[in-house]
Protein backbone atom coordinates (compact mmCIF):
# COMPACT_ATOMS: atom_id res chain seq x y z
CA UNK A 1 0.00 0.00 0.00
CA UNK A 2 1.01 4.05 -0.44
CA UNK A 3 0.33 6.65 2.23
CA UNK A 4 1.05 9.58 2.15
CA UNK A 5 1.00 12.20 4.93
CA UNK A 6 0.46 15.92 4.93
CA UNK A 7 2.74 15.68 1.77
CA UNK A 8 3.95 19.00 0.63
CA UNK A 9 5.79 18.79 -2.84
CA UNK A 10 7.51 22.36 -4.25
CA UNK A 11 9.41 23.07 -7.36
CA UNK A 12 11.91 26.26 -5.98
CA UNK A 13 10.02 28.33 -4.26
CA UNK A 14 6.76 27.14 -5.63
CA UNK A 15 4.71 24.92 -3.65
CA UNK A 16 3.21 22.27 -5.47
CA UNK A 17 1.06 20.25 -3.42
CA UNK A 18 -0.22 21.73 0.01
CA UNK A 19 -0.36 18.85 2.90
CA UNK A 20 -1.47 15.81 1.08
CA UNK A 21 -2.86 13.14 2.92
CA UNK A 22 -3.97 9.63 1.14
CA UNK A 23 -3.55 6.45 0.78
CA UNK A 24 -4.01 3.11 -2.03
CA UNK A 25 -4.52 -0.13 -0.81
CA UNK A 26 -3.73 -3.39 -1.94
CA UNK A 27 -6.47 -5.41 -4.20
CA UNK A 28 -7.65 -1.92 -5.48
CA UNK A 29 -7.46 0.55 -8.04
CA UNK A 30 -7.09 4.17 -7.06
CA UNK A 31 -7.56 6.79 -9.39
CA UNK A 32 -6.22 10.16 -9.07
CA UNK A 33 -8.81 12.67 -11.15
CA UNK A 34 -8.96 16.80 -10.98
CA UNK A 35 -8.37 19.30 -13.96
CA UNK A 36 -4.77 19.88 -15.86
CA UNK A 37 -2.13 21.41 -13.53
CA UNK A 38 -4.17 20.37 -10.31
CA UNK A 39 -0.39 18.33 -9.49
CA UNK A 40 -1.63 14.84 -9.92
CA UNK A 41 1.27 14.28 -12.20
CA UNK A 42 3.24 15.96 -9.10
CA UNK A 43 2.11 13.84 -6.66
CA UNK A 44 2.63 10.38 -8.58
CA UNK A 45 6.51 11.37 -8.62
CA UNK A 46 6.68 11.96 -4.94
CA UNK A 47 4.91 8.94 -3.86
CA UNK A 48 7.77 6.88 -6.34
CA UNK A 49 11.09 8.78 -4.98
CA UNK A 50 11.39 11.08 -8.18
CA UNK A 51 10.59 14.22 -6.41
CA UNK A 52 11.67 14.91 -2.47
CA UNK A 53 8.98 15.82 -0.67
CA UNK A 54 9.70 19.00 1.35
CA UNK A 55 7.02 18.32 3.83
CA UNK A 56 5.06 15.18 5.27
CA UNK A 57 5.73 11.44 4.72
CA UNK A 58 5.49 9.08 2.36
CA UNK A 59 5.54 5.27 3.14
CA UNK A 60 6.13 2.53 0.59
CA UNK A 61 4.39 -0.75 2.02
CA UNK A 62 4.42 0.52 5.78
CA UNK A 63 8.15 1.93 4.81
CA UNK A 64 9.58 5.53 5.15
CA UNK A 65 10.51 6.15 1.52
CA UNK A 66 13.30 7.85 2.58
CA UNK A 67 14.76 4.84 4.70
CA UNK A 68 14.67 3.33 0.75
CA UNK A 69 17.46 2.79 -1.51
CA UNK A 70 16.68 3.32 -5.31
CA UNK A 71 16.35 -0.11 -6.47
CA UNK A 72 14.52 -1.38 -3.28
CA UNK A 73 12.06 1.42 -4.25
CA UNK A 74 11.86 0.22 -7.77
CA UNK A 75 11.47 -3.27 -6.55
CA UNK A 76 8.82 -2.08 -4.55
CA UNK A 77 7.02 0.73 -6.90
CA UNK A 78 6.66 0.58 -10.99
CA UNK A 79 5.77 3.76 -12.27
CA UNK A 80 5.25 4.72 -15.96
CA UNK A 81 6.03 8.32 -15.85
CA UNK A 82 3.77 10.58 -18.68
CA UNK A 83 6.65 11.97 -20.57
CA UNK A 84 8.26 8.98 -22.18
CA UNK A 85 11.65 9.34 -24.11
CA UNK A 86 12.24 6.96 -27.19
CA UNK A 87 14.94 5.08 -26.39
CA UNK A 88 17.16 4.07 -29.80
CA UNK A 89 16.63 0.08 -28.20
CA UNK A 90 14.73 -2.63 -29.56
CA UNK A 91 11.36 -3.06 -28.03
CA UNK A 92 12.48 -6.45 -26.11
CA UNK A 93 14.89 -4.94 -24.76
CA UNK A 94 13.31 -2.17 -23.61
CA UNK A 95 10.82 -4.48 -21.43
CA UNK A 96 13.77 -6.42 -20.13
CA UNK A 97 15.34 -3.21 -18.50
CA UNK A 98 11.67 -3.69 -16.21
CA UNK A 99 14.11 -6.49 -14.57
CA UNK A 100 16.79 -3.22 -14.14
CA UNK A 101 15.98 -3.92 -10.09
CA UNK A 102 16.47 -6.91 -9.75
CA UNK A 103 20.14 -6.91 -11.56
CA UNK A 104 23.50 -7.81 -9.07
CA UNK A 105 26.38 -8.72 -10.78
CA UNK A 106 27.65 -9.50 -13.05
CA UNK A 107 25.09 -7.15 -14.22
CA UNK A 108 23.70 -9.34 -16.57
CA UNK A 109 20.06 -10.01 -17.34
CA UNK A 110 18.91 -14.05 -16.40
CA UNK A 111 16.65 -16.28 -18.12
CA UNK A 112 14.37 -15.65 -15.12
CA UNK A 113 14.32 -12.07 -16.21
CA UNK A 114 14.19 -12.88 -20.08
CA UNK A 115 10.89 -14.95 -19.21
CA UNK A 116 9.13 -12.58 -16.87
CA UNK A 117 9.80 -9.66 -20.34
CA UNK A 118 8.43 -11.87 -22.93
CA UNK A 119 5.73 -13.09 -20.07
CA UNK A 120 4.83 -9.44 -19.89
CA UNK A 121 4.73 -8.97 -23.28
CA UNK A 122 2.72 -11.50 -24.18
CA UNK A 123 0.43 -9.99 -22.08
CA UNK A 124 0.15 -6.68 -23.70
CA UNK A 125 -0.11 -8.50 -26.84
CA UNK A 126 3.13 -7.56 -28.43
CA UNK A 127 5.24 -10.18 -28.61
CA UNK A 128 6.05 -10.19 -32.10
CA UNK A 129 7.56 -6.46 -31.49
CA UNK A 130 10.40 -7.86 -29.29
CA UNK A 131 13.43 -7.38 -32.40
CA UNK A 132 11.75 -4.00 -33.32
CA UNK A 133 13.27 -0.58 -32.22
CA UNK A 134 11.53 1.65 -30.29
CA UNK A 135 11.46 4.27 -32.83
CA UNK A 136 9.86 2.60 -35.38
CA UNK A 137 6.78 1.63 -33.67
CA UNK A 138 3.58 4.03 -33.36
CA UNK A 139 2.80 5.93 -30.35
CA UNK A 140 0.16 3.47 -29.19
CA UNK A 141 2.28 0.20 -29.80
CA UNK A 142 5.14 2.08 -27.27
CA UNK A 143 2.64 2.82 -25.10
CA UNK A 144 1.96 -0.84 -24.73
CA UNK A 145 5.91 -1.56 -24.69
CA UNK A 146 6.39 1.22 -21.33
CA UNK A 147 2.71 -0.73 -19.86
CA UNK A 148 4.58 -4.15 -20.35
CA UNK A 149 7.82 -2.79 -18.81
CA UNK A 150 6.34 -1.98 -16.03
CA UNK A 151 4.45 -5.12 -15.76
CA UNK A 152 8.01 -7.05 -16.09
CA UNK A 153 8.74 -4.82 -12.71
CA UNK A 154 6.88 -7.18 -10.61
CA UNK A 155 6.48 -4.82 -7.75
CA UNK A 156 3.70 -5.29 -5.29
CA UNK A 157 2.72 -1.16 -6.51
CA UNK A 158 2.09 -0.46 -10.21
CA UNK A 159 1.81 3.55 -10.49
CA UNK A 160 0.55 4.61 -14.08
CA UNK A 161 0.33 8.30 -15.25
CA UNK A 162 -2.25 8.70 -18.18
CA UNK A 163 -1.65 4.73 -19.59
CA UNK A 164 -3.96 4.74 -21.35
CA UNK A 165 -3.05 7.90 -23.51
CA UNK A 166 -1.78 6.84 -27.20
CA UNK A 167 -4.32 3.81 -26.73
CA UNK A 168 -7.27 3.65 -29.17
CA UNK A 169 -10.55 2.36 -27.08
CA UNK A 170 -10.44 -1.15 -27.54
CA UNK A 171 -7.08 -0.83 -26.32
CA UNK A 172 -7.62 1.07 -23.20
CA UNK A 173 -10.50 -1.39 -22.43
CA UNK A 174 -7.99 -4.12 -22.64
CA UNK A 175 -5.69 -2.11 -20.48
CA UNK A 176 -7.79 -1.30 -17.66
CA UNK A 177 -9.29 -5.34 -17.53
CA UNK A 178 -5.31 -6.06 -17.06
CA UNK A 179 -5.39 -3.21 -14.47
CA UNK A 180 -8.35 -5.01 -12.50
CA UNK A 181 -6.81 -8.27 -12.98
CA UNK A 182 -3.31 -6.82 -11.41
CA UNK A 183 -5.74 -5.78 -8.43
CA UNK A 184 -7.39 -8.76 -7.62
CA UNK A 185 -4.14 -10.63 -7.64
CA UNK A 186 -2.95 -8.05 -4.86
CA UNK A 187 -1.84 -5.75 -6.17
CA UNK A 188 -2.10 -1.97 -5.27
CA UNK A 189 -2.83 0.23 -8.65
CA UNK A 190 -2.72 3.28 -8.91
CA UNK A 191 -3.55 5.47 -12.07
CA UNK A 192 -3.88 9.39 -13.39
CA UNK A 193 -6.74 9.32 -15.64
CA UNK A 194 -8.44 12.48 -17.78
CA UNK A 195 -11.61 10.03 -18.54
CA UNK A 196 -13.80 10.36 -16.02
CA UNK A 197 -16.29 7.29 -17.27
CA UNK A 198 -12.89 4.97 -17.06
CA UNK A 199 -12.39 6.42 -13.91
CA UNK A 200 -15.90 5.65 -11.92
CA UNK A 201 -16.22 2.82 -13.58
CA UNK A 202 -12.98 0.84 -12.88
CA UNK A 203 -11.82 2.34 -10.18
CA UNK A 204 -12.33 1.11 -6.00
CA UNK A 205 -11.39 4.33 -5.02
CA UNK A 206 -11.27 7.64 -7.00
CA UNK A 207 -9.54 10.77 -5.16
CA UNK A 208 -10.71 14.03 -6.31
CA UNK A 209 -7.56 17.14 -6.54
CA UNK A 210 -8.04 20.47 -7.37
CA UNK A 211 -5.34 23.23 -6.98
CA UNK A 212 -2.42 20.94 -5.12
CA UNK A 213 -4.98 19.71 -2.99
CA UNK A 214 -6.75 16.46 -2.23
CA UNK A 215 -10.52 17.92 -1.80
CA UNK A 216 -12.08 14.37 -1.50
CA UNK A 217 -11.63 10.60 -1.78
CA UNK A 218 -13.95 8.21 -1.75
CA UNK A 219 -15.61 5.17 -3.66
CA UNK A 220 -16.99 5.95 -7.07
CA UNK A 221 -20.27 6.05 -6.33
CA UNK A 222 -20.22 8.32 -3.52
CA UNK A 223 -17.86 11.00 -5.68
CA UNK A 224 -20.81 11.01 -8.31
CA UNK A 225 -23.50 11.61 -5.69
CA UNK A 226 -21.51 14.24 -3.92
CA UNK A 227 -21.53 16.52 -6.93
CA UNK A 228 -17.91 17.50 -6.89
CA UNK A 229 -17.79 16.25 -10.51
CA UNK A 230 -20.77 18.81 -12.10
CA UNK A 231 -18.37 21.35 -9.44
CA UNK A 232 -14.99 20.97 -10.90
CA UNK A 233 -15.34 20.01 -14.53
CA UNK A 234 -18.79 21.79 -14.88
CA UNK A 235 -20.33 18.43 -16.64
CA UNK A 236 -23.08 15.81 -15.68
CA UNK A 237 -22.04 12.62 -15.42
CA UNK A 238 -25.02 9.74 -15.29
CA UNK A 239 -25.58 6.67 -14.48
CA UNK A 240 -27.58 3.87 -15.51
CA UNK A 241 -28.41 0.31 -13.89
CA UNK A 242 -28.03 -2.41 -16.58
CA UNK A 243 -27.37 -6.24 -16.34
CA UNK A 244 -23.54 -5.67 -16.43
CA UNK A 245 -23.83 -3.60 -13.59
CA UNK A 246 -23.50 0.44 -13.60
CA UNK A 247 -22.71 2.05 -16.69
CA UNK A 248 -21.83 5.74 -16.81
CA UNK A 249 -21.76 8.65 -19.23
CA UNK A 250 -21.62 12.36 -19.86
CA UNK A 251 -24.88 14.18 -20.49
CA UNK A 252 -23.98 16.85 -23.66
CA UNK B 1 14.52 -11.22 -28.15
CA UNK B 2 17.92 -13.23 -27.76
CA UNK B 3 18.62 -13.48 -31.75
CA UNK B 4 20.72 -10.21 -31.40
CA UNK B 5 23.02 -11.81 -29.21
CA UNK B 6 24.23 -14.49 -32.15
CA UNK B 7 24.44 -11.38 -34.74
CA UNK B 8 26.40 -9.97 -32.03
CA UNK B 9 28.62 -12.98 -31.53
CA UNK B 10 29.35 -13.39 -35.07
CA UNK B 11 29.96 -9.54 -35.84
CA UNK B 12 32.90 -9.35 -32.62
CA UNK B 13 34.36 -12.53 -34.69
CA UNK B 14 34.96 -10.83 -37.40
CA UNK B 15 35.59 -7.44 -36.21
CA UNK B 16 38.76 -9.50 -34.51
CA UNK B 17 39.93 -11.58 -37.09
CA UNK B 18 39.94 -7.65 -38.92
CA UNK B 19 41.84 -6.18 -36.04
CA UNK B 20 44.05 -9.30 -35.95
CA UNK B 21 44.98 -8.91 -39.97
CA UNK B 22 45.63 -5.01 -39.68
CA UNK B 23 47.73 -5.52 -36.16
CA UNK B 24 50.15 -7.92 -38.02
CA UNK B 25 50.15 -6.17 -41.59
CA UNK B 26 51.21 -2.96 -39.49
CA UNK B 27 53.87 -4.90 -37.50
CA UNK B 28 54.98 -6.00 -41.48
CA UNK B 29 54.53 -3.51 -43.20
CA UNK B 30 57.09 -0.16 -43.63
CA UNK B 31 60.16 1.47 -44.78
CA UNK B 32 61.34 -1.86 -44.55
CA UNK B 33 59.04 -4.85 -44.98
CA UNK B 34 58.95 -8.32 -42.50
CA UNK B 35 57.25 -11.10 -43.06
CA UNK B 36 54.97 -12.77 -40.65
CA UNK B 37 58.02 -15.09 -39.76
CA UNK B 38 60.23 -12.73 -38.76
CA UNK B 39 58.02 -10.39 -37.03
CA UNK B 40 56.95 -13.89 -34.62
CA UNK B 41 60.90 -14.18 -34.29
CA UNK B 42 61.44 -10.98 -33.41
CA UNK B 43 58.99 -10.67 -30.97
CA UNK B 44 60.78 -13.14 -28.70
CA UNK B 45 63.94 -11.59 -29.56
CA UNK B 46 64.86 -14.03 -31.78
CA UNK B 47 66.50 -13.25 -36.10
CA UNK B 48 68.70 -10.12 -36.54
CA UNK B 49 69.38 -7.05 -34.07
CA UNK B 50 68.08 -4.50 -36.60
CA UNK B 51 64.57 -6.33 -37.18
CA UNK B 52 64.59 -6.49 -33.44
CA UNK B 53 65.18 -3.06 -32.39
CA UNK B 54 62.78 -1.85 -35.37
CA UNK B 55 59.75 -4.08 -33.98
CA UNK B 56 60.89 -3.16 -30.46
CA UNK B 57 60.77 0.34 -30.68
CA UNK B 58 59.06 1.21 -33.82
CA UNK B 59 56.47 -0.88 -34.79
CA UNK B 60 55.64 -2.52 -31.76
CA UNK B 61 54.66 0.41 -29.67
CA UNK B 62 53.46 2.25 -32.58
CA UNK B 63 50.69 -0.75 -33.43
CA UNK B 64 49.82 -0.77 -29.93
CA UNK B 65 49.23 3.06 -29.66
CA UNK B 66 47.04 2.83 -32.52
CA UNK B 67 44.48 0.22 -30.69
CA UNK B 68 44.52 1.49 -27.95
CA UNK B 69 44.08 5.24 -29.23
CA UNK B 70 41.49 3.49 -31.55
CA UNK B 71 39.35 1.73 -28.90
CA UNK B 72 39.34 4.42 -26.67
CA UNK B 73 38.42 7.44 -28.72
CA UNK B 74 35.47 5.17 -30.25
CA UNK B 75 33.99 4.06 -27.09
CA UNK B 76 34.08 7.64 -25.31
CA UNK B 77 32.31 8.75 -28.77
CA UNK B 78 29.92 5.93 -28.23
CA UNK B 79 29.42 7.23 -24.29
CA UNK B 80 29.02 10.92 -24.90
CA UNK B 81 26.75 10.39 -27.91
CA UNK B 82 23.99 8.46 -25.63
CA UNK B 83 25.19 10.63 -22.56
CA UNK B 84 24.34 13.67 -24.56
CA UNK B 85 21.54 12.21 -26.67
CA UNK B 86 23.21 13.50 -29.78
CA UNK B 87 24.79 11.45 -32.19
CA UNK B 88 26.68 14.04 -33.42
CA UNK B 89 28.85 14.13 -30.66
CA UNK B 90 32.25 12.80 -30.18
CA UNK B 91 35.41 13.82 -28.11
CA UNK B 92 37.33 15.93 -31.25
CA UNK B 93 34.25 17.79 -32.21
CA UNK B 94 33.00 19.52 -28.91
CA UNK B 95 35.85 20.26 -27.44
CA UNK B 96 37.27 17.07 -25.23
CA UNK B 97 40.24 16.33 -27.15
CA UNK B 98 41.45 20.23 -26.96
CA UNK B 99 40.81 20.51 -23.47
CA UNK B 100 43.04 17.15 -23.01
CA UNK B 101 45.35 18.74 -25.48
CA UNK B 102 45.54 22.04 -23.51
CA UNK B 103 46.10 19.66 -20.03
CA UNK B 104 49.48 18.13 -22.03
CA UNK B 105 50.41 21.60 -23.31
CA UNK B 106 50.48 22.95 -19.36
CA UNK B 107 51.78 19.76 -18.09
CA UNK B 108 54.79 20.16 -20.72
CA UNK B 109 55.09 24.39 -19.62
CA UNK B 110 55.31 23.36 -16.75
CA UNK B 111 58.17 20.80 -17.31
CA UNK B 112 56.65 17.26 -16.94
CA UNK B 113 57.14 15.87 -20.33
CA UNK B 114 56.08 11.89 -19.79
CA UNK B 115 54.25 9.61 -17.48
CA UNK B 116 51.76 9.71 -15.46
CA UNK B 117 51.38 13.74 -15.22
CA UNK B 118 51.01 13.67 -18.32
CA UNK B 119 47.93 11.44 -18.68
CA UNK B 120 46.48 12.91 -15.93
CA UNK B 121 46.79 16.33 -16.86
CA UNK B 122 45.35 15.21 -20.27
CA UNK B 123 42.66 13.26 -18.03
CA UNK B 124 41.48 16.72 -15.75
CA UNK B 125 41.61 18.63 -19.25
CA UNK B 126 39.55 16.64 -21.16
CA UNK B 127 37.14 16.21 -17.74
CA UNK B 128 36.57 20.19 -17.17
CA UNK B 129 35.97 20.31 -20.91
CA UNK B 130 33.03 17.69 -21.11
CA UNK B 131 31.56 19.05 -17.54
CA UNK B 132 31.27 22.43 -19.04
CA UNK B 133 29.55 21.55 -22.11
CA UNK B 134 27.08 19.51 -19.42
CA UNK B 135 26.52 22.47 -17.67
CA UNK B 136 26.04 24.44 -21.13
CA UNK B 137 22.95 22.04 -22.05
CA UNK B 138 21.42 22.77 -18.64
CA UNK B 139 21.84 26.04 -17.54
CA UNK B 140 20.55 27.24 -21.32
CA UNK B 141 17.93 23.77 -21.82
CA UNK B 142 20.12 24.27 -25.44
CA UNK B 143 19.32 22.35 -28.39
CA UNK B 144 21.21 19.35 -29.97
CA UNK B 145 22.19 21.71 -32.49
CA UNK B 146 23.71 24.63 -30.35
CA UNK B 147 25.62 22.13 -27.48
CA UNK B 148 27.44 20.89 -30.95
CA UNK B 149 28.14 24.62 -32.19
CA UNK B 150 29.07 25.66 -28.54
CA UNK B 151 31.41 22.55 -28.28
CA UNK B 152 32.89 23.78 -31.38
CA UNK B 153 33.50 27.22 -30.17
CA UNK B 154 34.94 25.90 -26.93
CA UNK B 155 37.40 23.60 -28.93
CA UNK B 156 38.45 26.76 -30.53
CA UNK B 157 39.14 28.54 -27.58
CA UNK B 158 40.83 25.74 -25.85
CA UNK B 159 43.35 25.17 -29.10
CA UNK B 160 43.80 28.88 -29.03
CA UNK B 161 45.19 28.73 -25.31
CA UNK B 162 46.62 25.62 -26.51
CA UNK B 163 48.74 27.69 -29.33
CA UNK B 164 49.47 30.90 -26.80
CA UNK B 165 51.47 28.27 -24.44
CA UNK B 166 53.60 26.70 -27.15
CA UNK B 167 54.20 30.12 -28.89
CA UNK B 168 55.24 31.86 -25.34
CA UNK B 169 57.09 28.81 -23.90
CA UNK B 170 60.03 27.40 -26.53
CA UNK B 171 60.02 24.42 -23.77
CA UNK B 172 56.93 22.53 -25.05
CA UNK B 173 58.57 22.34 -28.59
CA UNK B 174 57.79 18.56 -27.75
CA UNK B 175 54.04 19.17 -29.34
CA UNK B 176 55.13 19.38 -32.70
CA UNK B 177 52.81 19.69 -35.76
CA UNK B 178 52.01 16.07 -35.65
CA UNK B 179 50.62 16.34 -31.67
CA UNK B 180 48.09 19.10 -32.82
CA UNK B 181 46.49 16.83 -36.16
CA UNK B 182 47.40 13.80 -34.01
CA UNK B 183 50.32 10.68 -34.94
CA UNK B 184 51.98 8.30 -33.59
CA UNK B 185 55.16 8.64 -35.10
CA UNK B 186 57.11 9.72 -32.11
CA UNK B 187 54.94 7.79 -29.90
CA UNK B 188 56.75 6.57 -26.98
CA UNK B 189 56.33 4.07 -24.08
CA UNK B 190 56.84 6.11 -21.16
CA UNK B 191 53.72 7.91 -22.16
CA UNK B 192 52.20 5.07 -23.91
CA UNK B 193 52.00 2.79 -20.81
CA UNK B 194 50.45 4.64 -17.94
CA UNK B 195 48.10 6.11 -20.27
CA UNK B 196 47.05 2.29 -21.69
CA UNK B 197 46.78 1.27 -17.81
CA UNK B 198 43.80 4.32 -17.71
CA UNK B 199 42.46 3.06 -21.37
CA UNK B 200 42.21 -0.71 -19.76
CA UNK B 201 40.92 0.22 -16.69
CA UNK B 202 38.03 2.72 -18.20
CA UNK B 203 36.79 0.06 -20.75
CA UNK B 204 36.33 -2.82 -18.49
CA UNK B 205 34.82 -0.58 -15.52
CA UNK B 206 32.35 0.67 -18.63
CA UNK B 207 31.74 -2.80 -19.56
CA UNK B 208 29.92 -3.56 -16.59
CA UNK B 209 27.90 -0.63 -16.89
CA UNK B 210 25.77 -1.52 -20.19
CA UNK B 211 22.41 -1.40 -19.08
CA UNK B 212 23.06 1.55 -16.84
CA UNK B 213 24.32 3.35 -20.10
CA UNK B 214 21.17 2.37 -21.89
CA UNK B 215 18.50 2.49 -19.17
CA UNK B 216 19.80 6.68 -19.06
CA UNK B 217 18.50 6.44 -22.44
CA UNK B 218 15.23 5.71 -21.59
CA UNK B 219 14.76 9.66 -20.11
CA UNK B 220 15.92 10.21 -16.21
CA UNK B 221 12.12 9.87 -14.61
CA UNK B 222 12.03 6.21 -16.00
CA UNK B 223 15.43 5.93 -15.37
CA UNK B 224 14.72 6.84 -11.79
CA UNK B 225 11.65 4.64 -11.67
CA UNK B 226 13.11 1.77 -12.24
CA UNK B 227 16.09 2.50 -9.74
CA UNK B 228 18.97 4.35 -11.35
CA UNK B 229 20.41 7.41 -9.83
CA UNK B 230 20.38 9.51 -13.29
CA UNK B 231 22.12 11.97 -12.22
CA UNK B 232 24.92 10.36 -10.69
CA UNK B 233 25.56 7.85 -13.82
CA UNK B 234 25.45 10.74 -15.77
CA UNK B 235 28.85 12.13 -13.95
CA UNK B 236 30.29 8.82 -14.02
CA UNK B 237 30.17 8.09 -17.70
CA UNK B 238 30.96 11.67 -18.31
CA UNK B 239 34.10 11.11 -16.47
CA UNK B 240 34.97 7.90 -18.20
CA UNK B 241 34.64 9.25 -21.93
CA UNK B 242 37.31 11.83 -21.03
CA UNK B 243 38.97 9.74 -19.61
CA UNK B 244 39.10 7.59 -22.16
CA UNK B 245 39.61 10.39 -24.70
CA UNK B 246 41.98 12.48 -22.26
CA UNK B 247 44.62 9.48 -21.88
CA UNK B 248 44.13 8.79 -25.72
CA UNK B 249 45.35 12.23 -26.67
CA UNK B 250 48.21 12.41 -24.07
CA UNK B 251 50.00 9.82 -26.56
CA UNK B 252 48.11 10.16 -29.50
CA UNK B 253 47.76 13.89 -30.15
CA UNK B 254 44.15 15.73 -30.89
CA UNK B 255 42.90 12.80 -33.68
CA UNK B 256 39.85 14.19 -34.87
CA UNK B 257 36.64 12.79 -36.22
CA UNK B 258 37.25 8.75 -35.46
CA UNK B 259 34.80 8.99 -32.37
CA UNK B 260 32.35 9.90 -34.48
CA UNK B 261 32.80 7.43 -37.60
CA UNK B 262 33.26 4.29 -35.55
CA UNK B 263 30.43 4.40 -33.13
CA UNK B 264 28.21 5.15 -36.50
CA UNK B 265 29.22 2.83 -38.28
CA UNK B 266 28.39 0.25 -36.05
CA UNK B 267 25.25 1.41 -34.83
CA UNK B 268 24.28 0.49 -38.62
CA UNK B 269 25.71 -2.64 -38.58
CA UNK B 270 24.48 -4.06 -34.87
CA UNK B 271 22.29 -1.31 -33.33
CA UNK B 272 21.96 1.03 -30.20
CA UNK B 273 22.69 -1.36 -27.38
CA UNK B 274 25.57 -0.70 -25.72
CA UNK B 275 26.08 -4.38 -24.83
CA UNK B 276 26.94 -4.63 -28.59
CA UNK B 277 27.83 -0.74 -29.27
CA UNK B 278 30.62 -0.32 -26.97
CA UNK B 279 32.78 -3.53 -27.63
CA UNK B 280 32.60 -3.38 -31.40
CA UNK B 281 33.16 0.13 -31.31
CA UNK B 282 36.05 -0.65 -29.63
CA UNK B 283 37.29 -3.19 -31.46
CA UNK B 284 36.34 -1.66 -34.55
CA UNK B 285 38.10 1.74 -33.94
CA UNK B 286 41.39 -0.09 -32.67
CA UNK B 287 41.46 -2.13 -36.28
CA UNK B 288 40.36 1.50 -38.02
CA UNK B 289 42.64 3.75 -36.58
CA UNK B 290 45.60 1.18 -36.82
CA UNK B 291 44.90 0.52 -40.85
CA UNK B 292 44.72 4.68 -41.09
CA UNK B 293 48.36 4.83 -39.82
CA UNK B 294 49.15 2.11 -41.83
CA UNK B 295 48.13 3.61 -45.07
CA UNK B 296 49.24 7.02 -44.30
CA UNK B 297 52.52 5.54 -43.92
CA UNK B 298 52.58 3.71 -46.79
CA UNK B 299 51.02 6.24 -49.06
CA UNK B 300 53.72 8.43 -49.73
CA UNK B 301 56.98 6.34 -48.89
CA UNK B 302 59.70 7.77 -47.26
CA UNK B 303 57.60 10.68 -46.28
CA UNK B 304 54.85 9.78 -43.86
CA UNK B 305 51.78 11.90 -43.00
CA UNK B 306 50.28 12.11 -39.74
CA UNK B 307 47.64 9.98 -39.68
CA UNK B 308 45.11 13.12 -38.03
CA UNK B 309 45.35 14.22 -41.22
CA UNK B 310 43.97 11.46 -43.26
CA UNK B 311 41.07 11.24 -40.24
CA UNK B 312 40.16 14.70 -40.94
CA UNK B 313 40.10 14.54 -45.07
CA UNK B 314 37.76 10.88 -44.02
CA UNK B 315 35.86 12.62 -41.06
CA UNK B 316 35.23 16.11 -42.17
CA UNK B 317 32.47 14.96 -45.36
CA UNK B 318 31.40 12.51 -42.70
CA UNK B 319 30.32 14.72 -40.33
CA UNK B 320 29.02 16.74 -42.69
CA UNK B 321 26.80 14.54 -44.07
CA UNK B 322 25.57 13.20 -40.31
CA UNK B 323 24.69 16.81 -39.95
CA UNK B 324 22.27 16.94 -43.22
CA UNK B 325 20.87 13.78 -42.46
CA UNK B 326 19.89 14.50 -38.48
CA UNK B 327 18.65 17.85 -39.69
CA UNK B 328 16.11 16.40 -42.26
CA UNK B 329 15.37 13.60 -39.28
CA UNK B 330 13.12 14.02 -36.27
CA UNK B 331 14.41 13.13 -32.69
CA UNK B 332 14.07 14.88 -29.20
CA UNK B 333 14.78 18.72 -30.06
CA UNK B 334 15.90 19.14 -26.71
CA UNK B 335 17.52 17.16 -23.69
CA UNK B 336 18.17 17.77 -19.92
CA UNK B 337 20.79 16.79 -18.88
CA UNK B 338 20.92 17.10 -14.85
CA UNK B 339 17.61 17.72 -13.69
CA UNK B 340 17.16 17.79 -10.05
CA UNK B 341 17.47 14.15 -8.03
CA UNK B 342 15.68 13.66 -4.97
CA UNK B 343 17.82 13.61 -1.80
CA UNK B 344 15.99 10.28 -0.57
Amino acid sequence: MVETKNLSVSYGKNEILHQISFSAERNEITTIIGNNGCGKSTLLKAVTGILPGTGGEIYIDKNPITKLTPPERARLTAYLPQGKNTPDITAGRMVLHGRFPYLSYPRKYKKADYDIAEDAMAKMGISELAEKPMAELSGGTRQKVYIAMALAQCSPIIIMDEPTSYLDIKQQMKFLRIARELAENGKTVILVLHDLLFALKFSDRVCVMENGRMIMQDKPEHILSSGIIRKLYGIEVLTLDTASGKQYYYEF
Amino acid sequence: MRNSTKKFRLLMAGSLILCLIITILSLCLGTINFSITEVFWALFQKGGKMNINILKYARLPRTAACLTAGAALSVSGAVLQNILANKLASPSIIGVNAGAGLGVTVSCALGAMYGWTVSVSAFLGSLITVMVIALFSVKTGASKTTVILGGVALNSMLNAFSESITVLNPDVAVLTTEFRVGGFSAVSAERLLPASLLILTALLFLFTLFNELDVLSLGDENAQSIGLPARKYRLLFLTLAALLAGSAVSFAGLLGFIGLIVPHFVRKIAGNESRHLLPLSALCGAAFLTLCDLVSRLMFMPYELPVGILMAVIGGPAFVFLLLRLKTSHGNARHKLFPKEPET
